[in-house]
């Protein structure tokens, strides 16, 4: 297992996601037990971006399922097209065919969603449930019983056996407590606002056409900022928008162009009170006076 | 189903067929379960078994990736995930420590044995067995602060005993201005004769003592700055150490306190949060504070810079926590110790390390800065810390 611990990290940074071998042998390890991985961490830190770098690094599919407040089994596994069923039992009647039961339950009529979706692939894909703190208890308790067995029964079919193991990440932000009996059916991982050095590399890695130096200092800064006491800190994804807007107005160094930077505080800091707060300091004394 | 056959069967170790897991391994990955669910941790015997194949698949074992593995099977939440690598290291790192003390015994049998306790930590355990004896109702009272005043922070997993001593160590903080303060204070209140004031009270009453003037012992509260290494080799020392440094921090309105690694970050505002959960959670959300490698030298050099001017003054107190090890060169430490000596009027070096077992200070840099600082301290229990106590008191 050590030795695909160095290769997953190479290929997940080459799909753009700069992590180290601390989530690289989490990821192993799911492959290796064939146990899902939650992960948990703040908004904005990557967690949903490391379901589509694991599907790129192992050049397979992601198949997505987002959860909501109200979601149900037919939403998460399959539903049945009951708009072709009916048309096709109008197309028989003019026909004067007869028509079975079975006729109207079969495959093609059945919508796969996610779950269903991922089990009936030949070449194992990387399941993805997003946000599954979102979803209520019975949902919960639903994933589950699919995770543990990963078969599906549909009463008009019968039980469907999965094709292939798919990788399961789930992620959470913790909006919700979650089940103790999901967590101890999980790998788990808490992917923490990335370091100085590692949030270089991730920005590195997104923008490489901009000078490393200003990456630098943006990168500081936002250090600076998440280090305040607010109320939403700035994520890596907001961090990379704020590099591209920055980029947008040329800006090359950030103490030299503190209005840009004030007007554009925007992308990295979401709620009023967070941009008056920060407004209010003298964000000039953040900025890095070089590299 | 066929992924699972063709990569995870030939791996599998069922818990009825421990064959190719080798029993001391066995009885060391058992030993570090009952460690975590001692912690509070909610591993379960699946989980035991599951530690053992991800332990198994390695085929070097890698201490660092046994523990990211370890890490991902073993903990459910966020708060667990933030402890369990000071836990994998007390137990482990320990376990490291016996062995080189050559003593002969085997730690192992101890651990794999039924008796428990903090399990796999072996005859470290006496003290926790002692603690759990004392908390039981046997022998409560005096005994079970005078084992916990020798307890060494690195063996304390048990969060009660923690708390215990965390506890304690505050109090030790708070008691420190009572041992300060030399200078005296006139007062008509009882106290040593003031021979001078009363005489000269005395005049407007045709030089009767009437009204007769004392001086009492001034307490006067000392500047204090904290220098804290948190760097990854302090881990285990510093929950402890953060609890005695806030102690100091909130004591003293005038304190200030850093944390360092490879960098210097200044966190007086968290310490002195009145919520300990609030300073923890202010503490930890700033990830870049923990873990890192150590640049002694070069932190007392940004703090030099940064922060002496607005810190040190003459009647300053410097208190450095730091176990020595460091990546930057010995005499440019030496040179900044130097240079932070003059600005101050004490400069005192807590070390955790001192003291222990297997640390031979002959042969660390920290020995060759002896003679740059007043005190060099142990810091490694609250013995230590009393010690401490009185130094930076007298």
């Amino acid at each position: 297992m050590q030795e695909k611990i160095a290769p997953l990290v190479t290929s997940l940074r080459n799909c753009g996601y700069v992590t180290d071998d601390e989530l690289a042998t989490t990821l192993v390890l799911m492959e290796e037990l064939g146990r899902p991985v939650l992960i948990e961490g703040e908004a904005g830190v990557g967690k949903t971006a490391i379901a589509a770098a694991l599907a790129c690094a192992r050049d397979t599919q992601l198949i997505r399922l987002q959860c909501y407040e109200g979601i149900d089994a037919s939403s998460a596994v399959y539903e049945w097209n009951y708009t072709q069923q009916l048309l096709w039992i109008k197309l028989c009647e003019q026909r004067d065919e007869s028509l079975q039961e079975s006729d109207i339950y079969e495959k093609r009529f059945l919508l796969e969603r996610p779950l269903l979706k991922s089990i009936m692939q030949e070449k194992a894909p990387v399941l993805l449930i997003d946000e599954v703190d979102r979803a209520d208890e019975a949902f919960e308790a639903f994933l589950l019983e699919v995770l543990s067995d990963f078969t599906v029964t549909i009463p008009e079919l019968g039980t469907i056996r999965a094709r292939s193991i798919p990788f399961v990440v789930l992620t959470s932000n913790g909006t919700r407590e979650l089940s103790d009996a999901l967590r101890r059916r999980c790998l788990f991982h808490y992917v923490p606002f990335p370091s100085f050095e590692k949030e270089l590399a991730i920005l590195s890695a997104h923008l490489p056409d901009v000078d490393l130096k200003l990456l630098m200092q943006i990168s500081r800064f936002v250090q600076t900022i998440r280090g305040m006491d607010i109320r939403k800190r700035p994520g890596v994804a907001e961090t990379i928008d704020w590099a591209r807007a920055l980029c947008g107005f040329d800006v090359n160094i950030l103490v030299d162009n503190p209005e840009v930077v004030r007007t554009t505080l925007s992308c990295l800091l979401k709620t009023t009170e967070d941009q008056q707060f920060v407004s209010g300091q003298d964000i000039e004394a953040f900025m890095p006076k070089s590299a | 189903m066929d992924r699972i056959s063709k990569h995870s069967c030939p791996k599998v170790h069922s818990p009825t067929d421990p064959a190719p897991l080798h029993r001391k391994a066995g009885a060391n990955i058992l030993g570090f379960v009952r460690h975590l669910r001692m912690a509070e941790f909610d591993v379960t015997s699946e989980d035991a078994v599951l530690v053992g194949r991800a332990l198994g698949a390695f085929s070097l074992p890698d201490i660092r990736l046994s523990r990211n593995a370890c890490r991902a099977v073993c903990c459910r939440r966020r708060e667990e995930w933030q402890r369990f690598d000071e836990l994998f290291e007390a137990y482990w790192l320990y376990r490291e420590f016996e062995r080189e003390d050559e003593s002969g015994t085997q730690p192992d049998d101890k651990s794999a044995g039924g008796t428990g306790g903090l399990a796999g930590i072996g005859t470290g355990t006496d003290v926790f067995d002692t603690y759990k004896r004392d908390d039981a109702g046997v022998g409560a009272g005096a005994g079970r602060q005078t084992t916990i005043a020798k307890a060494d922070f690195r063996f304390m997993n048990n969060r009660d005993a923690m708390r215990q001593i965390e506890r304690l160590a505050e109090q030790l903080a708070a008691r420190l201005p009572m041992r300060l303060g030399r200078r005296r204070k006139i007062t008509r209140r009882t106290g040593q004769l003031a021979l001078r004031p009363t005489l000269r009270a005395s005049v407007r009453c045709g030089g009767l003592p009437l009204d007769p003037r004392y001086s009492i012992r001034k307490h006067e509260l000392p500047r204090l700055v904290l220098l804290h290494d948190v760097s990854h080799s302090m881990t285990f020392n510093n929950p402890l150490l953060f609890r005695f440094t806030r102690g100091l921090v909130r004591r003293f309105g005038t304190a200030e306190a850093f944390v360092f690694h490879t960098r210097l970050f200044r966190v007086t505002p968290m310490y002195r949060e009145v919520s300990l959960t609030r300073m923890r959670q202010r503490l930890e959300e700033n990830n870049w504070l923990w873990m890192g490698g150590t640049c002694i030298a070069d932190s007392l050099a940004e703090f030099g810079e940064q922060f002496a001017s607005s810190t040190l003054k003459a009647n300053t107190i410097l208190i450095i926590i730091s176990d020595g090890f460091d990546s930057n060169d010995p005499q440019q430490l030496a040179s900044e110790l130097r240079a932070l000596k003059r600005r101050c009027r004490r400069l005192i070096w807590l070390n955790p390390m001192l003291e222990r077992e297997g640390f031979n200070p002959e042969k660390e840099a920290v020995w060759n800065v002896r003679r740059h600082v007043d005190h060099l301290l142990p810091a490694h229990s609250l013995d230590a810390l009393r010690r401490c106590i009185d130094a930076i008191g007298g």
